[in-house]
């Protein structure tokens, strides 16, 4: 009898051990809510989704993709139910997760073993800065960073556009007719100042540098989807003499790389690489690899070093948020010396400005932390409009 | 009541009416589904089975169609009597967006003060945005058809703006209003998602059933719809009657969206009605109902199902969820033939006598 | 100046389509038939033509085919409408719904957000350069520069006006918009002409459509038709079918579009409220042509719409 009992205990004692060790991998379920954009958006959440596969891949773990936008809370709810251990929200719904939704609990609440990660708001944070529920993640991306960075490029690239392109690609106002960038946000949201806020700053960077004055074309107000209304204002932009126009605004993107083409100028995109979506016609493309974020904490729920209830940021240095390598619009720069040489030392300056901003050396706004920024700061950037 | 047997028989003839082409569009549907590589009665089954026959999925669907049902009701009260209100989107998201920003700045008071007091403001609401297309019906005959629609994308415009500048959270980094105070939220049941505000439509739907098919008014109503002049010459007045109606339409369109904020959204958002909108969803139900009220009840229920259901289809599917909006489309492509089988149509005279007896 | 000349330039541009799907609806609205899906045909023949044309790369077949589906769209609207006699105003909304759903649904299943066709765009099938007459002062720079299609509206007005007055097909469509009795007893085929009334519709709605998707924006989305053919329907409403009256409210909603736009760039934040200046503006049109008539004529409930 007390042999066998010796048995069990060890048993028992083993599968503590191994139970202590680490998750079985196999057992693990993972969901991934997607936004409204849809899982084909060729950025945002397809790379939530790609990060998803990698790490099904590599730990063997169950994933679940929801690919729906009627119902978030319904959907989060649903998973945690069918015991999915971390779910991840990319939709901007987070009320009925956080907050009593008149059931006497919320549904991190109600689910307190699951760990549910949301993006881009501090949604799990009150006024005063306390975390609400242990068991929710919060994830940041410092666009502003890439947004300045992507400021400054269309500055250094503006200035120098002569040297740099060939007139018969490009038809580019030239600096001594006007100097002027444009803004396009989907709405009045930290979500998207977050965006105008780094790239306006980006500019007066340089054009101080330089102290050449830039006139910025802003909305905040274009929507997120494609219409003739929002082809034509950003159109208007180019043909005031906007070089370089920066949208953050969804599907109006298309449109504004599109105009960018018809008026033979450039476009700056958000979230994915766009760079080749429109070959030509888009500078750069302002990072939000979700698949970083998504990899990363699936390895870390693995490992039991997920820190619950934390905001977790992804910065410049993280290589999640940051702008793209530059090699598409490379290909249109002029084969001449000059525009070669002038184009590497570009790239150098723009590599400096991303380790000034990882090391404090620049700070930049950033709208999701509740900062504003107050443009009669940017002493060489006026507002046209 | 004496059931006369070709009443019954066309009963039996609209129920079947209106399920033939829920019948057709699912069977394109499953065409399609074929297409995308998948098993359309698997995808058929996922969608009925949770929330339909699980206890706590019907429950759910049930809080789901308590607005849809209203939404139904307030279309079919104008449909019926010949008035197209296609204003009932504009009035649901303007009643959803001021019981929000009410229920925020009242949230000091108690729960079973404040919940009344915001449905009613909801009814309210509803009321003041259809009197401008009621009156203008009424006195200047102004088509109501087209006043409504513009009226909608004047009021999505307005709340945009609004909410992405007055009205905005400013803790908050989308655009929507403060959430409403736990004191204005409406408490779940049975540990479902169901709230009380199911039975405030219940109770809704019950006074509206009577109305519409034991009282004078509801005799008019439908009188108005199969001939307006014959109506007129009987002595309504339809000036009074257009008012009526197009106000009781907005009051139900105005409870819905106050319920569907006090009971589900919590805070207006620019999506706060969904795609297409739940006013655009209660033409659809007032169609599968065939504008009767019991019809409603069963297809706004049917239509929760839907809704529900298409989630649980992105969750455990790999169909695409718009296959639950291509079957909306084709559900009310093929419903605007009104008589895939032929009903002969009760004639005018005959309403006469049925309502002198009871 | 500049400031409007650009203004009314604009007005052109975002006329066009509404002008297209006026002109188009109002030939079923004459023959009695309110086409509510005028908004679905448009977004119809800018998904076919640009999913066309990404795949062929030819604009020509990419327009034809947006044609053949527009024929096929009449026609089902007219076999419910006309032959099963369906409540066409729901027909109509279904349109509407099932142009959004099979946009959304092909866009999901082949794993894309927009059909961008921008490289098969050339520079003149986005706009046409009149070169000498856009060289006249003032007039030039506003109506230089549109695509072939908006130019085309404009023609259309008064090639409707013909063909709805001068013609036999025109004076059928309008016996049988005021009293099919009276047109059944001259003999005319009822059905006929309001199946082709429709087909009419159906076919300048895909023009609508094919200008918007193709000529001004080389992609599609669910979105881009943006209310264009419920526009359409309040400009026939207001103009009572009328050709040249339609248009007329057709061309000030292009204006005020154009208004909301340009005024955006100069004030900011309140342009969001902009945009309902057309919404507002038809209905107080429709207001005071209700109060005049009224004052004309002796009303009793309904009257004629």
């Amino acid at each position: 009898m007390k042999k066998v009992l010796i048995v069990l205990f060890s048993v028992f004692a083993l599968f503590l051990l191994v139970g202590c060790n680490n998750i079985d991998a196999g057992d693990i379920k993972v969901g991934l809510i997607v936004s409204a954009a849809g899982a084909n958006d060729n950025g945002y959440n397809q790379f939530a989704i790609a990060g998803l596969n990698q790490a099904k891949e590599e730990f063997g773990i169950t994933t679940q993709v929801v690919n729906t936008a009627d119902d978030v809370p319904g959907s989060i709810e649903t998973l945690a139910e069918e015991g999915f251990n971390l779910i991840f929200s990319l939709e901007y719904n987070f009320s009925a997760l956080i907050t009593d939704d008149g059931s006497g609990k919320s549904i991190a609440e109600k689910y307190p073993d699951t760990v549910f990660v949301v993006f881009n708001a501090f949604a799990n944070t009150t006024t005063g800065g306390a975390k609400i529920h242990e068991n929710v993640i919060e994830v940041l991306f410092n666009v502003n960073e890439g947004s300045f960075l992507a400021g400054a490029l269309a500055v250094l690239v503006n200035e120098n556009h002569n040297l740099l392109f060939t007139s018969n690609n490009y038809n580019f106002t030239p600096t001594t007719t006007a100097r002027a960038v444009g803004f396009v946000g989907g709405t009045q949201s930290d979500g998207i100042s977050v965006f105008g806020y780094g790239f306006a700053q980006g500019v007066n960077h340089i054009a101080s540098e330089l102290d050449v004055q830039y006139s910025l074309y802003e909305t905040y107000a274009a929507g997120f989807g494609a219409s003739t209304e929002n082809y034509n204002m950003i159109n208007s932009y180019y043909t005031a003499g906007a070089n370089f126009v920066f949208a953050a605004a969804g599907g109006v993107s298309t449109n504004m790389k599109n105009a960018a083409a018809a008026n033979k100028k450039l476009a700056i995109d958000v979230d994915a690489n766009q760079d080749a979506s429109v070959p030509g016609s888009v500078l750069t493309s302002v990072l939000k690899n979700t698949n970083v974020a998504v990899y990363d904490i699936i390895e870390q729920y693995l490992d039991e070093t997920l820190e619950s209830g934390k905001h977790v940021f992804y910065d410049l240095a993280s290589g999640a948020t940051g702008i793209t390598d530059l090699s598409v619009i490379e290909g249109y720069i002029s084969t001449e010396a000059a525009a070669q040489t002038k184009w590497a030392e570009i790239k150098t300056r723009i590599n400096l400005l991303a380790t000034q901003i990882s090391n404090g050396t620049i700070d930049v706004i950033d709208a999701q932390a509740g900062e504003v920024l107050n443009y009669s700061t940017l002493t060489h950037v006026t507002k046209a409009n | 009541m004496k059931v006369d047997k070709s009443v019954l028989k066309q009963i039996g003839l609209k129920t079947l009416n209106t399920i033939i082409p829920v019948l057709i569009a699912f069977a394109i549907g499953s065409i399609v589904i074929l297409f995308a590589k998948e098993n359309p009665l698997n995808i058929y089954f996922i969608l009925f089975d949770r929330s339909f026959f699980r206890i706590q999925g019907f429950l759910k669907t049930l809080h789901y169609a308590g607005p849809l049902i209203l939404a139904g009701l307030a279309i079919a009260l104008s449909f019926k009597s010949g008035l197209f209100n296609m204003g009932i989107e504009g009035q649901i998201v303007s009643a959803g967006f001021v019981v929000a920003v009410l229920g925020y700045r009242w949230q000091s008071l108690p729960s079973i003060t404040l919940i009344p007091l915001l449905l009613v403001s909801g009814i309210l609401v509803g009321v003041l945005v259809a009197l401008l297309p009621a009156f203008l019906k009424a006195r200047y005959n102004v088509n109501e058809m087209v006043v409504t629609l513009l009226l909608n994308y004047a009021i999505v415009q307005i709340l945009e703006y609004l909410t992405s500048n007055v009205f905005r959270d400013p803790s908050s980094g989308y655009v929507s209003t403060n959430m409403i105070g736990q004191s204005a939220i409406m408490t779940r049941l049975l540990g479902s998602k169901l709230t009380l505000f199911f039975f405030v439509v219940i109770i809704v739907f019950v006074i509206f059933y009577i109305i519409f098919n034991h009282s004078k008014l509801g005799f008019e109503i439908t009188a108005m719809g199969k001939n307006r002049f014959f109506a007129e010459a009987t002595g309504m007045r339809i000036q009074k009657k257009i008012m009526i109606i197009m106000l009781t339409s907005g009051a139900l369109a105005g409870l819905a969206g106050a319920g569907w904020m006090l009971s589900e959204k919590f805070s207006y958002t620019l999506d706060f009605s969904g795609t297409p909108g739940l006013g655009w969803d209660g033409m659809l139900i007032a169609l599968l109902g065939s504008h009767s009220p019991i019809g409603i009840l069963i297809a706004g229920i049917f239509y929760a199902v839907l809704k529900t259901g298409s989630s649980n289809i992105a969750i455990f599917t790999n169909v695409p969820a718009e296959i639950i909006v291509l079957l909306q489309a084709l559900i009310v492509l093929f419903l605007s033939l009104k008589s895939i089988l032929k009903i002969k149509p009760i004639p005018v005279g005959k309403l006469f006598q049925r309502k002198e007896k009871s | 100046m500049d400031f409007i000349i650009k203004i009314l330039s604009d007005s052109l541009y975002f006329t066009g389509p509404i002008l297209l799907c006026t002109l188009g609806g109002l030939f079923a609205y004459k023959a009695n038939m309110i086409n509510i899906g005028l908004e679905g045909m448009m977004l119809f023949g800018g998904f076919i033509s640009t999913l066309v044309l990404f795949f062929t790369h030819s604009w020509i077949i990419a327009f034809i085919s947006a044609l053949i589906l527009a024929i096929l769209l009449g026609m089902l609207f007219s076999y419910f409408g006309v032959t099963k006699k369906a409540n066409f105003i729901i027909t109509g909304f279904a349109i509407n719904l099932l142009a959004i759903a099979i946009g959304k649904y092909t866009l999901a299943a082949l794993g894309r957000i927009d059909i961008n066709v921008i490289a098969d765009v050339t520079r003149s099938m986005a706009s046409i350069d009149l070169g000498i007459i856009g060289e006249i002062p003032i007039i030039g720079p506003i109506i230089n520069n549109q695509s072939f299609l908006t130019y085309l509206s404009f023609v259309l007005i008064f090639v409707v006006q013909f063909i709805l007055f001068k013609t036999r097909f025109g004076t059928y469509v309008r016996v049988v918009g005021e009293s099919e009795e009276a047109a059944r007893s001259i003999g005319i085929s009822i059905s006929k002409i309001k199946y082709f009334a429709i087909i009419i519709g159906a076919l300048l709605c895909a023009f609508a459509g094919y200008n918007v998707a193709v000529n001004q924006l080389a992609s599609y989305t669910p979105d881009i038709t943006a209310g264009t053919g419920f526009i359409a329907i309040a400009a026939i409403y207001c103009g009572q079918g009328n050709p040249k009256n339609s248009s007329l409210y057709a061309i000030l909603f292009g204006i005020s579009r154009s208004l909301a736009v340009n005024l955006s760039l100069r004030i900011g934040v309140i342009a969001g409220l902009l945009e309902m200046i057309p919404y507002i503006m038809i209905i107080i049109v429709l207001t005071v042509v209700g109060i005049i008539r009224k004052r004309k004529t002796l009303y009793r409930g309904f009257l004629h719409e």
